[in-house]
């Protein structure tokens, strides 16, 4: 089965500094006045192809606009040093004007309509879908807590969103002003779900605290859109297309077989949707996804092109 | 006897076993259904278990077991502590229900309206099987019903009961039985599960 990736393309209407390392992106539909885009929904992102002179990144970036605006879809992305490339990218290169290619969005981290009580807990780069459920959830009136861990660079520049709203906490990465996740946790009344956006170290700890606390399953949310780290090169041999593809230690998997030219189905690109399951035939997967259950891990039956890797030199995929 | 088939929908219930969390609500509709070694509570000793039981009966356990029993002499009594305990519960909480069908989903659904998830609530059935059956013609819920036709008491028309069982309102469907030859009508048999 093959879905339907439609592209969409659009204009980079504005662009501003939040801070040194974060961008302000407005984009609107490429063609034409009046044209209207898809309404988006809180927690909604979506993914933008971005072609250098040598490669093509394709990164995800969660809509920070207001849930259903039809005019613009606004994101910001933070350069990361070390980034695989997309985001130093957009900081380089895009200037106001530039065309982009883009995914419709998606969602994957849509609040809980049906919850009592939310908590959000952020840091980072991390507080973006949040800045589309405030809206959101302001609308449903169903109360709500913010808790944002900020860079020294990011303690003011989300003020036009947070507004003077009580329920946004923000804290430092200094002693005496750093968030206490169990004791946040803690102190939660029944009926709270619970959403995390952030680094893994700390959508890890905030997950383990719940889980250790008796946080049902249902009741934690997690949105990962980590940059696939690289490794040690190796190549994939397609057994169905009959041709071998090199995948070079800084690519990802996924990233490799769109340049050769292979259609491979995606969606988050960062290990968490389960769109781009691949059959393994041949060869062990060094696993990197949080799709995959345990036993699913341990059989290596399967793959997430997206983050994962081979742990030898060759795998043999059913593309 | 007539066995109500299992479709998507017809519940599904466990034994309850208490689960790794900071607190714990138990509540039994029959001193008798609780088996004294639900009663011990995981290892961790943080955490707290509370035992609501509907009779005027005390529960004790054989277990030295450290948990806080309080009985109820009627199912009103009962839900509202149930509601004053939930409304003042935190997130680590774990609900366990023993008890007839009606009782259980008399709890779920208050459970549910504090936003207690699923995953979070054990129920486990208990007594012989009685059914609350939700008339699709008038909307009565009729209470307790024991075989596979029931007379609803509000608008008079034969039900058959349904396997499409309602989460939200506790109830299988009815649907009258006669409803394309008026008058005839399957045997009259009853509920086992």
């Amino acid at each position: 089965m093959s879905r339907n990736i439609d592209r969409i393309e659009l204009r980079v209407e504005a662009m501003r500094d939040l801070s040194p390392s974060l961008k302000h992106l407005r984009l609107v539909p490429a063609h034409g006045q009046g044209q209207l885009l898809a309404p988006a929904s809180a927690g909604s992102h979506i993914v933008l192809t971005l072609r250098d002179a040598s490669r093509t990144f394709r990164n995800a970036y969660s809509l920070t606009s207001k849930p259903g605006a039809r005019d613009a879809y606004e994101i910001i992305v933070r350069r990361v040093q070390e980034s695989r490339g997309g985001s130093h990218f957009i900081h380089r290169e895009i200037a106001t004007g530039a065309m982009l290619e883009a995914t419709p969005p998606a969602n994957l981290f849509a609040p809980v309509r049906t919850a009592r009580r939310h908590l959000l807990i952020a840091a980072g780069v991390g507080i973006t879908p949040f800045l589309s459920y405030l809206p959101e959830l302001d609308a449903l009136g169903q109360p709500f807590e913010l808790h944002y861990c900020a860079r020294d660079d990011e303690q003011t520049c989300f003020a036009s969103w947070f507004g003077e709203r009580p329920n946004a906490h923000i804290y430092q990465d200094i002693e005496g002003h750093r968030l206490d996740v169990p004791a946040l946790l803690r102190a939660q009344p029944v009926g709270t779900q619970l959403y995390v956006c952030g680094p893994d170290t700390l959508m890890d700890h905030v997950l383990a605290s719940a889980r250790d606390l008796g946080w049902p399953a249902s009741t934690l949310h997690a949105e990962r859109f980590g940059a696939p780290s690289g490794g040690t090169a190796f190549v994939v041999s397609l057994a169905r297309s009959g041709f071998d593809v090199h995948v070079p230690g800084d690519v990802s998997l996924l990233d490799a077989l769109e340049a050769a030219g292979v259609h491979a189905d995606s969606q988050c690109r960062g290990g968490a949707c389960g769109v781009c399951k691949t059959s393994v035939l041949e060869g062990c997967p060094e696993h990197r996804d949080y799709f995959l259950s345990a036993a699913e891990r341990s059989e290596g039956r399967h793959i997430m092109p997206c983050v994962s890797r081979a742990i030898d030199e060759r795998l043999v995929l059913d593309l | 006897m007539m066995q109500i088939e299992a479709i998507a929908s017809t519940p599904v219930y466990c034994s309850v076993q208490i689960a790794a969390a900071l607190q714990h609500l138990l509540i039994v509709e029959r001193a008798e259904w609780l088996a004294p070694e639900k009663l011990s509570p995981p290892s961790d000793s943080a955490s707290s278990l509370f035992v609501y039981v509907l009779g005027n009966t005390i529960v004790r356990s054989s277990t030295p077991a450290q948990y806080e029993c309080r009985s109820f002499n009627d199912t009103q009594s009962l839900w509202a502590m149930v509601e004053a305990f939930l409304s003042q519960a935190r997130m680590g909480l774990r609900l366990y229900v023993i008890g007839s069908e009606p009782f259980l989903w008399q709890a779920s659904m208050i459970a549910t309206r504090y936003g207690v998830t699923t995953d979070a609530m054990q129920l486990e059935l208990a007594g012989k099987p009685s059914r609350n059956v939700y008339c699709i013609h008038c909307r009565h819920t009729l209470r307790d019903a024991g075989t596979n036709l029931v007379a609803c008491p509000s608008c008079g028309k034969t039900l058959a009961v349904r396997s499409h069982f309602s989460r939200r309102l506790g109830a299988y469907i009815g649907v009258q039985a006669d409803a394309e030859e008026p008058g005839v009508l399957p045997a009259v048999e009853e509920l086992r599960r």
